[in-house]
């Protein structure tokens, strides 16, 4: 192995070992996001590994090159991270909203706000 | 109208930054004889609340700008836990006329709709800019095709709800989808609905606050992406 491959595989096995062992015993809320991971990890420390790895599957999957799947990767993997932090920042949103509505009904309630 | 229909429905208001008009459309509406108006008062940086607050209506105050959906939502909550009978949603910009309140409601408090919807397409408009006009347009197809309903006026905030049924529109839409989210609601609950003419009326101020043509944009962004989030 090379320098850059020792450098980075045994951090991503490290990480997909953590994920995947809380897959199976973490808490079940949260196993999709883990497994996800878990597959990331693997997926990027294979092709490292065996840098033809990537374009192989290119090629089952009719594209040209390896690079080119990696960028379609990234393009795809960027709109769902951009998808979950904004339904993430609606729900907080969602969430801000209950706390200020009601403050706002307690008060008037209380009798501020009364005709 | 009977006189116990308005002491049991409650005008409810959305307000940001209506310092200038708000006394005037609350004087108004106040003369029609409607007892229950609440103000939500939206996070507003100039006297709102205080305006608000010169005549006898219930002033509820957002600590933050959270948006005319939340506003409203905020003011059906409270008019229902008031034990409401009936809700109708009001302008605070003075583009609505309170006289039509009677007409608005008149289809639920009879029964025969559950929701009742204020067309300005059906009735008139006063000084109204064409860009806003196509806007409003292109809002009434893009109702039909992502909600199915057929209206002929989508972004009117002149409307009234039966209690049943601002119990089942809950507006989880903050800003200004929430008109194509109650919408939304109205089919998905398979709620009964009319549509009643109404006058709305433009100024220079009005159009100058009110929303820029390129926010239906975003309107449509927030509806498509916040039905998917549940």
């Amino acid at each position: 192995m090379t320098g850059f491959q020792w450098a980075t595989i045994p951090p991503l096995l490290l990480l997909a070992v953590l994920d995947g062992s809380r897959v199976l015993i973490g808490h079940p809320s949260f196993r999709r996001d883990r497994l996800l991971r878990f597959v990331v990890w693997l997926g990027a420390a294979a092709a490292i590994y065996n840098p033809g790895l990537p374009s192989w599957v290119a090629n089952q999957l009719g594209i040209d090159r390896g690079a080119d799947l990696v960028l379609y990767a990234f393009a795809l993997a960027f709109l769902a991270v951009s998808f979950h932090f904004y339904a993430q920042g609606v729900k907080l949103q969602r969430q801000l909203t209950q706390v200020v509505r009601h403050v706002a009904i307690s008060e008037a309630e209380k009798g501020e706000g009364t005709p | 109208m009977a006189p116990d229909l308005r002491r049991s429905a409650w005008i409810v208001i959305a307000a940001y930054n209506e310092q200038p008009r708000l006394g005037d459309t609350l004087a108004r509406l106040l003369a029609t004889g409607y007892a229950n108006v609440v103000v939500v008062d939206d996070g507003s940086r100039d006297d709102t609340a205080a305006v608000a607050l010169r005549h006898p209506v219930w002033v509820l105050r957002h600590l933050l700008n959270l948006g005319q959906g939340a506003a409203l939502q905020t003011g059906i909550a409270f008019a229902l836990k008031r034990h409401a009978d009936y809700i109708v949603t009001f302008d605070a910009d003075g583009q609505h006329d309170p006289t039509e309140i009677d007409r608005v409601l008149a289809p639920v408090a009879s029964g025969e709709a559950d929701v009742a919807l204020g067309s300005r397409f059906l009735g008139a408009t006063v000084n109204m800019p064409f860009a806003r006009k196509l806007v409003l347009k292109g809002g009434i197809v893009f109702t039909r095709l992502a909600s199915n309903v057929r209206v002929t006026d989508t972004h009117n905030g002149f409307r009234a709800f039966s209690r049943a049924a601002a119990e089942k529109v809950r507006i989880s839409q903050n800003r200004m989808a929430h008109a194509s989210e109650i919408l939304d609601r109205i089919r998905e609950h398979r709620l009964r609905y009319v549509e009643v003419p109404v006058t709305i009326r433009y100024s220079a101020d009005t159009t100058a606050k009110g929303q820029s043509s390129w926010n239906a944009v975003r309107i449509v962004f927030d509806f498509l992406l916040g039905r998917a989030i549940r």
